[in-house]
């Protein structure tokens, strides 16, 4: 036992090169400004992030929603302006742990304000952006601060933790809700995901010609997210090639915004091995 | 120093699987407790294992869900609920929203032919919404949604007198569609109504 916690130990209190984290930071933080800024630019600030009362889509709003209880009509643009500027600065490296906090709290503040278009993929990066503020992320890649080359990898191996719990979820509950993930026969359940046209955008007859193809994928679908553990060994980059051609084609073939590279944001830690042998060169 | 780093992030780590336990965190606290629930697992899932769900659905119900539930005011600031069940399954139907301004069909989901508005009714914050005003069930915020569209409709044709917002369904691939829900505002008072 005494052996356990020892090794526990020294594996908890290793370092590793700062680059993945660092870049992570970055992309996930340019992930969240991008889809925000999409939001201004279709027009739509007034339409989301107010209350339906004031004119705004959502009938319903969370009671942990501070600001708009304050402000119905402008609470909502408060909270996208700071989370703009701060995960902003966040992403530059400027005052990078503050701006991280105030950016995420104001980030959860449009969530409750609008609870239908805060996705699964929203509170991912919520979550590692709450590590990244313990960790040594803002020590590369940043405009300001005292810069380190090697930082405690226990951030970086939380974040693996929270994606194998989060992959491992994905595809137990597909097994869970829908065994014909795994048929055999019948009309694949990935063709029903990638024709619906409310989500995606391949055409349901064209694609009926595919199903062989399809039903592959989503046994290649199943095995990915159940294999998540792999990130935690050697494979994790051969996985982080797998993951991110997923990721690709729900890109390629759906409508689902950032999700996809929300979630490529984070592979940068699945590469870690990569940067460490990169830097012994 | 380094006993207390290694202890904090045991328990950060035992706290992430605990609101997040793959498997479990699908569950709620009815799944497979009626008698009736449990007959029918047994005959979907063979022995071991139909024991096994049973139980861990106990469990769930008896231990972690209650301490889910204590954690969630922690989790509620910064918004980060651990369920991750995500894309279980796809729609049993094929549903689009199509929308009509007197009349003339301008959008009709994924459908390259009618892209007025596209941009806007595929966004991501935008979608869930026309799901659920397309759904089997028509969600509270149609009324939200036939608002965004009609001031679009009037900004993009300002002599327009009605807009109509027309939910069809079809079994897969979607060839045989019929509308199943209808939302149509007219001039001069422009409020939508089912129809």
């Amino acid at each position: 036992m005494r052996t356990v916690w020892t090794r526990w130990v020294a594996f908890s209190g290793r370092d590793m090169d700062a680059r993945p984290l660092a870049l992570v930071r970055i992309l996930a933080c340019v992930a969240i400004l991008a889809d925000l800024l999409q939001v201004a630019h279709l027009g739509l600030l007034d339409v989301i992030f107010r209350p339906a009362a004031v004119g705004g889509l959502s009938a319903l709003q969370d009671d942990a929603n501070v600001l708009v209880a304050l402000s119905p009509t402008w609470g909502g643009t408060v909270a996208y302006v700071v989370t703009l500027v701060c995960l902003g600065l966040a992403a530059l490296g400027v005052w990078t742990r503050p701006a991280l906090v105030v950016g995420l709290l104001a980030y959860a503040q449009l969530g409750h304000l609008y609870p239908p278009g805060d996705r699964a993929i929203d509170r991912i990066l919520r979550t590692v952006l709450l590590v990244l503020v313990a960790s040594g992320a803002h020590r590369r890649l940043a405009l300001t601060g005292a810069r380190a080359d090697r930082v405690p990898a226990w951030p970086a191996d939380t974040v693996r933790v929270l994606l194998v719990i989060v992959y491992l979820s994905a595809g137990l509950a597909k097994l869970q809700q829908q065994p014909g993930w795994l048929a055999l026969g019948g009309t694949p359940v990935l063709y029903r995901v990638m024709t619906d046209p409310l989500a995606a955008h391949v055409d349901p007859v064209v694609a009926a010609g595919w199903f062989p193809v399809l039903r592959v994928l989503g046994w290649g679908t199943i095995a990915l997210e159940l294999s998540a553990p792999l990130v935690f060994t050697r494979f994790a980059p051969l996985w982080a090639i797998a993951g991110a051609s997923m990721h690709l084609g729900i890109a390629l073939t759906m409508d689902l915004g950032m999700f996809s590279w929300g979630m490529l944001a984070l592979y940068p830690i699945l590469l870690a091995r990569l940067f460490e042998r990169s830097t012994r060169r | 120093m380094a006993h207390l780093r290694a202890t904090l992030i045991l328990a950060t780590w035992g706290l992430l699987l605990l609101l997040g336990t793959p498997g479990l965190d699908f569950l709620d606290a009815s799944s497979l407790r009626s008698p009736d629930a449990q007959v029918a697992w047994r005959a979907r899932v063979p022995e071991p294992w139909a024991g096994v769900g049973i139980a861990l659905a106990q469990a769930n119900r008896a231990w972690r869900l209650p301490a889910v539930a204590a954690l969630t005011p922690l989790q509620r600031p910064f918004r980060v609920s651990q369920e991750w069940f995500l894309y279980r399954d796809g729609p049993s139907k094929v549903r689009r929203l199509e929308v009509r301004v007197d009349g003339d069909l301008l959008h009709r989901s994924a459908d390259p032919a009618y892209p007025w508005l596209a941009d806007v009714l595929r966004n991501r914050r935008i979608r869930p919404v026309v799901e659920s005003t397309c759904g089997a069930d028509a969600g509270p915020n149609w009324r939200g949604l036939a608002r965004l569209v009609v001031a679009r409709a009037r900004l993009a044709r300002p002599d327009a007198k009605s807009v109509e917002l027309a939910c069809t369904v079809a079994a897969f691939p979607g060839t045989d569609a019929r509308i199943h829900r209808r939302y149509v505002a007219t001039e001069p008072a422009w409020d939508a109504a089912p129809a």
